[in-house]
């Protein structure tokens, strides 16, 4: 039997900063919008049953609404950032 | 049915002939992304965006498919017919190379996506034309004509060589998709009363709603390199990102200039009133 491939394989984020939140309806919805563009709020549940998508066709919703848990950890400062190390703006 | 967003690859054969018609893949630099270079919170971020990017492009196969029998069904043009037969082609492309950045990030996002259930369907109670003429304006007129300009300025704010690279590919491909949407009604046009052409402004402006909380929504800011969650924007642009401020601007202006004001040529107007609201 030939041995399934996978392009993308799912598999759970690396960190736990993000929460669920009751997700927005939204109308199904053709011809996605692309470009990718980065924000403070762009995050989605690790282990999410719904689909924070947006601009997604059919049943969907979009999460921008979706939040961090703990703002620090997930969203730290400029200074907690450095100072702390939490997330470093530095690199590693 | 609900199930992981998961994409299989069968290689071979299939994957001979797909390279032919879609070369130069596997010559970009893939691997070269160092994500030890980023927070990891980054690096979750991006792997939940490059995801959503594949899950964007499978959504617009399957929009273009859902056209391509409309425009059958219309007896559009053969050309203009075999000119989006080639999206397809594209759009799955595309759905390989965001695929890859994902992986390449450390894995797909876990999605729950329901395959069966990712495309929308005009009332069957319309006529061929008309479905034809709803799919054409969502897709394309809006959906794609908007993605172009968003898309050149990822590629634009991109500066890792294997982001820069793939958004390049992308928005080359994708030029001539939102000018099919206008191609489309140069032919469409004579046969549209008043009433389809107010229809179409609705289902216009529809679209522009669900898109608005792209722009909308958008609260991150850069102050000296830094943005107001703590990341360097080198690092966030390294990932392929446009910085959100710089979205929403962008967004607007694309808006208006590629979607509302190429319509109007045709007499499809977007409704000011709530167009207003969408870009405030």
């Amino acid at each position: 039997m030939r041995s399934r491939r996978l392009l993308l394989a799912a598999s759970a984020l690396s960190t736990l900063t993000f929460c669920k939140q009751e997700p927005e309806k939204s109308k199904p919805l053709p011809g996605n919008p692309k470009g990718t563009f980065y924000d403070a709020a762009m995050a989605s549940p690790p282990d999410a049953e719904v689909l924070p998508l947006p601009g997604n066709p059919k049943g969907t919703f979009y999460d921008a609404g979706i939040a961090p848990v703990a703002s620090d950890a997930a969203a730290p400062s400029k200074d907690a950032a450095t100072k702390q190390g939490t997330a470093p703006v530095t690199g590693r | 049915m609900k199930e992981a967003f998961d994409l299989e690859w069968m290689g071979g054969v299939a994957e001979k002939h797909f390279r032919k018609v879609r070369p130069g893949v596997d010559e970009l630099p893939w691997g070269t992304l160092d994500v030890s270079r980023y927070p990891v919170e980054l690096v979750d971020r991006a792997r939940v965006s490059w995801t959503e990017a594949a899950y964007n492009e499978y959504c617009t196969a399957v929009a273009f498919s859902e056209m391509l029998g409309a425009l059958l069904a219309a007896k559009a043009p053969i050309d203009l017919i075999g000119m989006a037969s080639d999206f397809m082609a594209d759009e799955i492309l595309h759905v390989e190379l965001t695929s890859r950045i994902a992986m390449d990030l450390g894995g797909g996002a876990p999605y729950q996506i329901d395959f069966d259930d990712l495309g929308v369907r005009p009332s069957p109670e319309l006529s061929p034309l008309q479905r034809a003429n709803q799919l054409v304006v969502h897709v394309c007129c809006v959906g794609e004509a908007f993605s172009l300009p968003m898309l050149a300025s990822a590629y634009q704010s991109a500066l890792h060589p294997l982001t820069k690279q793939v958004l390049q590919r992308i928005v080359h491909d994708e030029a001539p998709h939102g000018r099919f949407g206008f191609l489309y009604l140069d032919w469409a046009s004579e046969q549209l009363d008043d009433a389809e052409r107010q229809r179409l402004g609705e289902i216009a402006v529809d679209t522009i709603e669900l898109f608005a909380p792209l722009w909308q929504r958008l609260t991150s800011r850069v102050q000296d390199g830094v943005t107001t969650e703590g990341y360097l924007l080198e690092h966030v642009r390294e990932l392929g990102w446009t910085e959100s401020s710089l979205y929403a601007t962008r967004a607007r202006a694309a808006i208006e200039d590629e979607v509302i004001a190429p319509l109007a040529k045709y007499g499809i107007a977007v409704p000011r009133e709530r167009l207003a609201k969408l870009l405030a």
